[in-house]
């Protein structure tokens, strides 16, 4: 019976709990995004990072040099020479290379000269045998000639490009290597046809969209790209590569100088790590960086933007459950007298204050399930806009933490619910029975 | 019976003083009697009832009803022995508006905890019934005529079978043809449950068909008590 009051008293004033509800799910649905978003996009970059034990490039920002190569975003610091890459080819401390070269784009997406060292990328650190390799081949075969080329898997789905297709490549990475070329080799003569590139390129330095910009500024390169092989999708940023030979790359800008934009170095071990990132790091030619400190900065000041956003959505649960309280307070000043009329027919002070009690459970736990609807509903369009946007990829999964944060509210705002419940426990029959 | 002893309600006056609501040195009800209560608004009637009934404590003075002093229960023996023993009917019917006619019998069926559960649901369709309204069963307050929230309110009354049914302006909300029907209603369910009947009004009617009437009035020593006590014909 104090159940069938309770609903009733809940349907007859629908509009008044619908809103409480509303309130209390947008509060506990943002704070849920908070909680989950700022775990699953760490877990994400981390993901993605962590086959890149130390990234050599020019020298300059650490962070960016992993953008650009890890996370194909922002632009490439510079060129390292080719000896540079030769010597840690060379290197007894090093287990394995992968080379890096940014050029061009195709409608935005990054072209990547390197070698098929790349398709020994395991998801792990330090290449585990056990682990599948990153790269897997769908359709096709890996590139083997020069302006042969293998389309990551987003980049298949979103361009329409098959096998056999050909394109022609936009020049558009700001500091490009034939750009680099001619910055550091000052005795190349033959620039004549570069100089509108270069041109092009300044003004895409002050650019930081340098993809759509190169999309729309940049010239076609005359020799097409032949599409041979469609990688698999590996949930990563390079989905949104198009990979080729390094030559590839080199010949297409018609440079002498083969450098390259970033070398990923795998050492034997930690000493080795450590050794060849102070020599480079103690040199001038270039620098080394660690993907992990990398991304420990970036969390910790992540973390810091996070931790405000979890004050503030705090802040808003807190109204949400103030918002509770008042509705349910409200609600039981304007049910005085009903409860008076039901202590006159026989039911104790405990009654009244169950059927509060049961009130506010039913408006929580219906707040808490459409919160946590809600909120994954908005966490799954956020990470599916950085998978869109960045290709990095953060699902969205429960977790012990919100399940928490579900039974810390639920028992906040039951707890504040007996402030009302109590009120109407108190409430005078005598006083309160006849209409005011 | 009902015993009332020495029983005085007081209440503060806003400038600090007190004010007496009602003063009875001595009232006796027998089983089975048709008590009417009159007296001019104020003169303490709802207060009487309240205080019989054990919705409101009298300052002073006691109230025994079938040898169970009921000023002295705890309040939540008090709020079970009124639902069981005692069958209220309100001046304005004070049905639940969010309850339907059944579940406004029901609740006082549940609270009472003196019908089995297995034929609680066959007690109130049966009540309502009793009170001619067994077509209007799952209808809300709302959409009841005046006389037939009453009805409802007089089933909800007998849900439990109560010894005493007390009756707080009966048919000052009604029309006369209403009047007659719920009068008629309360005396026959009287007699079938051989219930003692107490009603408070203004009706002159009703009070002389009551076997006794109780006036509340101003007397020297108290603003509201019995000033005249007489047995109809």
């Amino acid at each position: 019976m104090l159940l069938k009051i309770a609903l009733r008293d809940l349907q007859q004033k629908f509009l008044q709990h619908a809103l409480t509800v509303l309130v209390a799910t947008v509060a506990i649905g943002f704070s849920l995004v908070v909680l989950l978003m700022a775990a699953s996009v760490q877990q994400g970059m981390t993901d993605t990072s962590q086959p890149f034990d130390m990234i050599v490039g020019a020298k300059g920002s650490a962070s960016q040099l992993i953008f650009n190569t890890i996370f194909l975003q922002e632009n490439p610091v510079g060129n390292v020479p080719e000896s540079l890459y030769d010597q840690l080819q060379e290197d007894d401390r090093v287990a394995e290379t992968i080379p890096f070269g940014f050029g061009d784009n195709y409608q935005g997406y990054r072209i990547v000269g390197t070698t098929n060292a790349i398709l020994e990328l395991r998801p792990g650190y330090k290449a585990k045998a056990e682990e599948e390799p990153l790269f897997q081949i769908k359709e096709g075969r890996f590139f083997e000639k020069a302006y042969e080329v293998v389309l990551g898997s987003d980049v298949a789905q979103k361009t329409g490009l098959k096998i056999g297709d050909q394109f022609k490549a936009v020049h558009g990475i700001v500091q490009s290597i034939e750009d680099e070329a001619e910055d550091h080799h000052d005795e190349d003569e033959d620039h004549d046809e570069d100089e509108d590139h270069h041109d092009e390129d300044e003004d895409h330095d002050e650019d930081e969209h340098h993809d759509e910009s190169a999309v729309e500024q940049g010239h076609h390169h005359h020799t097409p790209y032949t599409v041979v092989g469609i990688l698999d999708w590996m949930h990563r940023p390079y989905d949104k590569g198009i990979f080729t030979s390094l030559e590839s790359v080199w010949e297409m800008h018609g440079s002498e100088h083969h450098d390259v934009t970033a070398v990923m170095v795998t050492p034997k071990d930690y000493t080795g790590l450590y050794q060849i990132y102070q020599e480079i790091n103690n040199g001038n030619e270039a620098q080394a960086a660690l993907p992990g400190a990398v991304m420990g900065n970036i969390f910790d000041t992540l973390g810091q933007s996070a931790e405000v956003l979890t004050v503030v959505s705090y802040i808003v649960l807190a109204m949400a459950l103030i918002t509770i309280v008042l509705s349910l307070y409200w609600s039981v000043l304007t049910r005085t007298r009903e409860n008076a009329i039901l202590r006159a027919i026989g039911a104790g002070r405990r009654d009244i204050l169950i059927v509060v009690l049961i009130e506010s459970a039913i408006i929580v736990f219906a707040s808490i399930l459409l919160g946590l609807g809600f909120g994954h509903l908005l966490a799954y369009g956020v990470s599916s806009y950085l998978q869109e946007t960045m290709a990095i990829y953060s699902p969205v999964s429960f977790m012990m933490q919100e399940i928490r944060l579900m039974a810390v509210i639920a028992v906040l705002a039951i707890g504040a619910s007996l402030l009302p419940a109590v009120n109407a426990y108190r409430t005078d029959v005598a006083k309160n029975l006849m209409p005011k | 019976m009902i015993k009332v002893r020495d029983v005085q309600k007081r209440y503060a006056n806003p400038d600090g003083g007190e004010i007496t609501a009602l003063s009875l040195d001595k009232l006796d009800i027998e089983a089975g009697e048709e008590v009417g209560v009159a007296g001019a608004s104020g003169m303490g009637k709802t207060t009487l009832l309240n205080i019989l009934c054990g919705i409101s404590l009298p300052t002073e003075g006691s109230v025994e009803i079938n040898d169970i002093e009921i000023t002295k229960l705890p309040e939540a023996k008090r709020d079970l022995f009124r639902a069981q023993t005692i069958g209220y009917v309100f001046q304005m019917f004070n049905l639940i508006p969010s309850l339907t006619a059944k579940e406004n019998v029901m609740a006082a069926v549940v609270f009472g905890k003196k019908i089995p559960k297995q034929e609680r649901e066959k007690r109130c369709l049966e009540l309502l019934e009793r009170v001619g309204l067994s077509h209007r069963v799952n209808y809300f307050p709302g959409q009841l005529s005046g006389g037939e929230q009453q009805r409802v309110s007089i089933a909800r009354a007998m849900g439990n079978r109560p010894a005493i049914l007390i009756v707080d302006e009966p048919t000052a909300n009604l029309d006369y043809k209403n009047r007659g029907i719920i009068l008629d209603l309360l005396r026959e369910i009287r007699r079938e449950n051989n219930s003692t009947l107490i009603i408070a009004t203004h009706d002159q009617d009703i009070l002389k068909s009551m076997s006794r009437v109780i006036e509340l009035g101003q007397s020297e020593e108290s603003e509201a008590s019995i000033v005249t006590e007489n047995s109809a014909a």
